[in-house]
């Protein structure tokens, strides 16, 4: 199987504190793959090294391609969009200028209309708001816009961290649905960090569970879910923690 | 009514100055949170080198292109050499660095061309223009205020509708998120203060036939850049222009209308400049920023 994303022996670090000690992790091509843990495992730390923020060590290939060390605007060029930890907009820029810097690395100018018909068709909201300042938006407003200004960029892989974090359950749902059809449609590789790991296993078709730093398990979506010490640990599954006693 | 109008044209002369010179303050302000204290100083080095090569025979306007030319590269390079290793720093750091900046550059000014106080020629002709019956006025005022004018409006349009311009509101906007899209930040933030210096550079040739050269010349400009920045919001590029403006009005009413304004203009302009932020400390257009969660 082609691989979208492979870390080999991946180790990052923060100043002197070591985050990730040497992770193995692998994401096929098309379709979601979830990395799930609890709070400080590293998921954020896992995407900030594949897109170049932090001192990463190891091997992390694109589409087979090393991109290990390259910096984070390289690597955007590259592909790899990734809706940051806390959405990342441009609070102070309008909804359009927002969209429009998503396309800052699309490499043909051409397709910028079609993109943006894209992204509204997905997320009607944001064309309501086209000349609004991105801070006035709401939560979930700005989620949309962080993962509107994502496909701009004809990605070939998106990186999510924690897109339901803050939102509604009303919201959350509406918001899994249109990435479930945004992967369905665009035949674009994602990569979802969540905390909500049922959440995540639906939306996924492969899966890796990350636990200070190391990766424990890996599998199908569904073989990660019936996992009962997982299931026990980290989706609050009632029956799992019946059977496990 | 006449000496009115001739007042309000001086005015917002004078202001056009301060407006660019506060459009510059911004540009530097939003991408790094520090104000350059060494702007007015850079301008007035910059005026210098305009002052060396019309000395050297070169035509004043060329002579201009070529400063701007000039003060574009090198503070691209200072901003390299001296202020991006303290880029992490504490802020106090980083104010002792422009304060420090602000000293070098002045003495070296006093080093090169010496504290003599030079005329520095006027792009424009020596004469006034008649512009009513009983209203002419100089055609420098006049020449500067259409020369700002035109660097303002050039400045909106190239952040407004270019891409490099969108480009720069984004790395002033979050450093993080632009490399994210795509942009290098660290060019962005070197052509801020290539633009800065740029900018800088015109207003001080626009200064000095007014206010005579010499290295002192550029504190005055810079306060009254601050307080219209201030005034307008050190946050937003229109109100800092428009706030620079205002307060160029404002110095050339009170030197005109009040009593001994001419010695207190400076005084009274920064007292009323107060009173506005007492009730609106973010400035008159400044972003109290509205965030939902």
């Amino acid at each position: 199987m082609k691989h979208a994303l492979e870390l080999n022996n991946v180790t990052a670090s923060y100043g002197h504190g070591s985050i990730l000690h040497g992770i193995d992790l692998a994401v096929p091509e098309g379709g979601v793959t979830a990395l799930l843990g609890a709070n400080g495992a590293g998921k954020t730390t896992t995407l900030r090294a594949i897109c170049g923020m932090i001192e990463t060590h190891g091997e992390v290939r694109l589409f087979g391609e090393e991109i290990t060390g390259k910096s984070p605007e390289t690597i955007a060029r590259m592909g790899v969009a990734h809706v940051p930890d806390g959405r990342g907009t441009f609070t102070s820029l309008t909804v359009m200028d927002n969209l429009r810097l998503g396309a800052f690395t699309a490499k043909k100018r051409g397709n910028f209309q079609r993109s943006l018909d894209r992204v509204f068709d997905y997320f009607p909201r944001l064309k309501e708001r086209v000349g609004q300042h991105a801070g006035t938006l709401s939560g979930g407003e700005q989620q949309m816009l962080a993962i509107g200004r994502a496909l701009m960029a004809e990605p070939r892989l998106i990186l999510l961290d924690e897109p339901s974090i803050g939102l509604a359950p009303v919201i959350v749902k509406q918001l899994f649905e249109i990435l479930d059809q945004i992967a369905r449609d665009a035949g674009v590789s994602m990569l979802l960090v969540e905390q909500n790991s049922n959440l995540a296993l639906k939306l996924a078709s492969n899966a890796a569970l990350l636990e200070v730093g190391n990766l424990v398990a890996r599998g199908t979506a569904k073989e990660l879910s019936q996992n009962q010490e997982i299931a026990r640990a980290y989706l609050g599954d009632v029956a799992a923690e019946g059977a496990g006693a | 009514m006449t000496f009115f109008l001739e007042q309000l044209i001086i005015g917002l002369s004078s202001g056009g100055i301060y407006a660019i010179m506060a459009l510059a303050l911004v540009m530097i302000y939003k991408s790094t949170g520090h104000v350059n204290l060494a702007q007015g100083e850079m301008a007035v080095f910059s005026t210098f080198i305009a002052w060396t090569l019309v000395q050297m025979g070169v035509p004043i306007w060329p002579a201009i292109l070529l400063t701007v030319a000039v003060s574009f590269v090198g503070a691209i390079v200072l901003e390299r050499v001296v202020v991006r290793p303290f880029a992490k720093a504490d802020d106090l750091v980083v104010v002792a660095v422009f304060v420090g900046l602000f000293l070098s550059i002045h003495s070296l000014a006093g080093v090169i061309w010496n504290y003599e106080v030079k005329p520095f020629p006027s792009a424009f002709s020596d004469g006034s223009i008649s512009l009513m019956d009983d209203l002419s006025i100089r055609a420098h005022t006049l020449g500067s205020l259409l020369t700002t004018g035109a660097v303002l409006t050039a400045v909106w349009f190239f952040f407004r509708y270019t891409r490099l311009g969108l480009a720069l509101r984004a790395a002033a906007d979050n450093h993080e998120s632009s490399r994210l899209v795509g942009i290098n930040v660290s060019v962005m933030l070197a052509l801020g203060w290539g633009l800065a210096a740029g900018i800088g550079a015109v207003a001080g040739v626009m200064i000095a036939p007014v206010t005579f050269l010499d290295p002192g010349m550029g504190l005055a400009p810079l306060i009254f850049a601050l307080a219209g920045a201030l005034l307008g919001g050190i946050t937003s590029p229109f109100g800092a222009a428009l706030g620079g403006l205002i307060v160029g009005v404002l110095e050339a009413m009170i030197s005109a209308y009040v009593p001994y304004g001419i010695e207190f203009r400076e005084l009274i302009a920064l007292m009323l400049i107060l009173s506005v932020l007492l009730v609106r400390p973010a400035g008159l257009f400044g972003e109290v920023v509205t965030r939902r969660v």
